[in-house]
């Protein structure tokens, strides 16, 4: 069984297929399994460290400005890396795990999961080959967790 | 500069053989703050132009939506600062409806906003500023961010996450777990507050106190170390504009627009909101996608003006609550002559959030915020209407044109970021004049001009409805519109 899991996707709705972190998150959320609290957001928040910080391990998933379909979902563990913020907002998944681990002493496994966006006008819904990348996803996601081992 | 009729042509450049020609969008995906500074033939600093190169679209993709799912849909604009979308285009809905909204509405419609208010300001000055501050604007912008900060001041790092973790709980606590776009709705709101919820939020009001107290001390033990940096970030005469209310005090949610010029005289006060067009112009520039607007009566560009923190304290007589008004008198003493200078919004900033602290603490006792009586009800009444409300960066306006079946045919928004950008134009001037000549551009002249910028905290996703993180990028242009050099972060 693995650990306490969170998923965070995130996006813009209303930017065609930067949604797809967010979609996924819901679709997630939707299937209510137990072990997963999947959580979909516009954008990374500080405050999400705090929550991240309870967490064995964490998921994150976003669309990537690279075009694609499902063979380019690629996932990737997180690192040690941490890039400031500059004139934006927005905080990157590698700071909000700095933050977790820096600031509340918690050490989740984490990983970026992206999804290859293929259109960004404003629109709602996603391009066929994001929806086809996106189903992709959730299938690395399951085989992911089923990996995962309860932590001793 | 002459202002330009609006164009569509998201490719629109022009070029003058003395100077640079601007804006090919490298990408409609991640747009990028580029500055170029324009030198005269002696090499001195003539101008400096801060580029948004992010084309706006957001108002095209609107016509032909219900007014009703305006608020939900403009709301999606901006991770930031969605409750503010949501305010304002409520209130734009209210108008076409031709309602006035119940009193219990307009308090929990304003206790939003006060959370609002605070979870902004609180990122602003804790996440963007604050490490410039407390580590100085010459150090290594590796460490001069919330990292930085969290080495040195590892309580304050954590207390400024729960300030901006408090002003998102009254937000979730009103609109449900995540900013729920059927909450504030043209009429009123959905549901009123909770007891439970007024309790919850009841408990989190001494920590956002201290914290917020906190704050204002150690800037208070800064102001004196950064004279310099107040002296030419941003420090020149523009009027300010903001809302008050009908006794002429700080105001967030409602009121008239008053402007004051930079001795804080009024020259126009008590103006209607939904008339902003007779008073409010916008100008556009070829080489940005960000519109300039100016006060009409002086022109373009006299009128410049500026909206935010800065603006509501320069025109209000006091906010009306004791410790922000203490607070408030403090910091007119201190600033003194330097009320125009940008710097202080971040001192601004912080006032404010004390200010909607204490203002939750009142509404937080007022019974009506469980009540029922919640909405009005009506079908369209008008086929036009403005909302307008202070969000955290300055007056935001949202113009809605609708058919008689409510759906929109014209929308235009003049968010606050877009309001201070002839203000940033001529910041990030002032700095390039006090800190270039010649052919290089210093190191540290990027830090200063970052610093300069953020003193506004933009919203250049509101602005340009973008998404992603600001890159970084400034060119020197020489007399004959050559790149003499560049440099470039992120």
């Amino acid at each position: 069984m693995p650990g306490k899991v969170m998923i965070v996707g995130y996006g813009n709705q209303i930017r065609g297929d930067d949604a797809a972190g967010l979609v996924l998150a819901e679709r997630i959320a939707a299937r209510d399994e137990r072990r997963i609290h999947s959580i979909a957001m516009p954008q990374l928040y500080p405050e999400l460290a705090h929550q991240i910080a309870e967490y064995d391990s964490v998921i994150f998933v976003d669309a990537s400005l690279e075009p694609g379909d499902e063979n380019d979902v690629t996932i990737r563990e997180l690192g040690k890396s941490l890039t400031p913020v500059l004139l934006g907002h927005a905080y990157s998944p590698d700071e909000i795990i700095g933050l977790a681990k820096r600031l509340y002493g918690g050490h989740p496994r984490s990983w970026i999961l992206t999804i290859p966006g293929n259109e960004f006008g404003w629109k709602e819904g996603l391009s066929t080959a994001t929806e086809k990348a996106l189903g992709k996803a959730e299938q690395i996601v399951f085989r992911m967790l089923e990996d995962m081992k309860e932590p001793d | 500069m002459n202002p330009k009729h609006e164009t569509q042509n998201p490719k629109h450049e022009t070029r003058n053989p003395n100077k640079l020609r601007i804006i090919d969008p490298v990408t409609r995906l991640e747009g990028h703050a580029k500055i170029t500074i324009h030198l005269d033939d002696s090499g001195k600093v003539e101008d400096a132009r801060f580029h948004v190169t992010e084309f706006r679209g957001f108002e095209r993709f609107c016509v032909g939506r219900p007014f009703w799912e305006m608020p939900g849909i403009t709301a999606r604009i901006c991770g930031i600062c969605p409750v503010s979308h949501l305010l304002a285009s409520a209130k734009a809905g209210d108008a076409i409806l031709a309602v006035e909204i119940p009193p219990a509405a307009v308090k929990l419609r304003r206790l939003m906003n006060y959370g609002q208010i605070i979870q902004s300001h609180a990122l602003s000055f804790f996440h963007l500023s604050a490490p410039d501050l407390l580590l100085g604007f010459d150090s290594d912008p590796k460490q001069r961010n919330v990292f930085g900060l969290m080495e040195a001041e590892p309580d304050l790092a954590r207390r400024g996450i729960r300030l901006r973790q408090f002003g998102q709980e009254v937000i979730a606590t009103l609109g449900g777990k995540k900013i729920h776009p059927s909450w504030c709705v043209p009429g009123g709101v959905s549901a009123p507050l909770t007891e439970e919820g007024r309790e919850t939020l009841r408990a989190w009001l001494p920590e956002a106190r201290e914290t917020a107290n906190i704050a204002i001390e150690l800037f208070k033990s800064w102001i004196d170390q950064y004279r310099e940096e107040a002296r030419c970030f941003g420090n020149f005469p523009t009027l300010f504009m903001g809302l008050v209310d009908d006794e002429g005090n700080w105001e967030t949610y409602d009121g008239r627009l008053r402007f004051v010029d930079e001795k804080g005289r009024i020259v126009a006060d008590m103006l209607v909101p939904s008339r902003f067009k007779e008073f409010i112009g916008e100008a556009v520039e070829p080489w940005s996608y960000l519109k300039f607007p100016y006060y009409k009566p002086r022109g373009y560009p006299d009128g410049i003006y500026r909206v935010g923190p800065l603006a509501r304290l320069n025109i209000c007589g006091k906010i009306g609550t004791p410790e922000a008004d203490r607070e408030l008198d403090t910091y007119r003493e201190a600033v003194g002559d330097a009320a125009g200078s940008s710097f202080f919004y971040h001192y601004a900033r912080l006032i404010e959030i004390l200010a909607c602290v204490e203002k939750i603490g009142l509404l937080l006792d007022d019974p009506d915020l469980t009540s029922d009586r919640i909405r009005a009800h009506a079908g369209v009444n008008r086929v036009e209407g403005v909302g307008a409300s202070e969000a955290p960066r300055g007056t935001l306006f949202h113009h809605y044109h609708v058919d008689d079946n409510g759906l929109t045919t014209a929308v235009n928004l003049i968010i606050a970021t877009g309001q201070n950008n002839l203000a940033m134009n001529k910041a990030v001037k002032q700095i390039a004049q006090n800190h270039i000549s010649g052919p290089k551009i210093p190191e540290g002249v990027l830090n200063l001009i970052e610093a300069g910028v953020r003193a506004f905290d933009p919203c250049l996703s509101c602005s340009t409805h973008a998404f992603g993180k600001m890159p970084l990028k400034v060119s020197l242009i020489g007399p004959k519109g050559e790149i003499i050099s560049e440099i470039a972060r992120n």
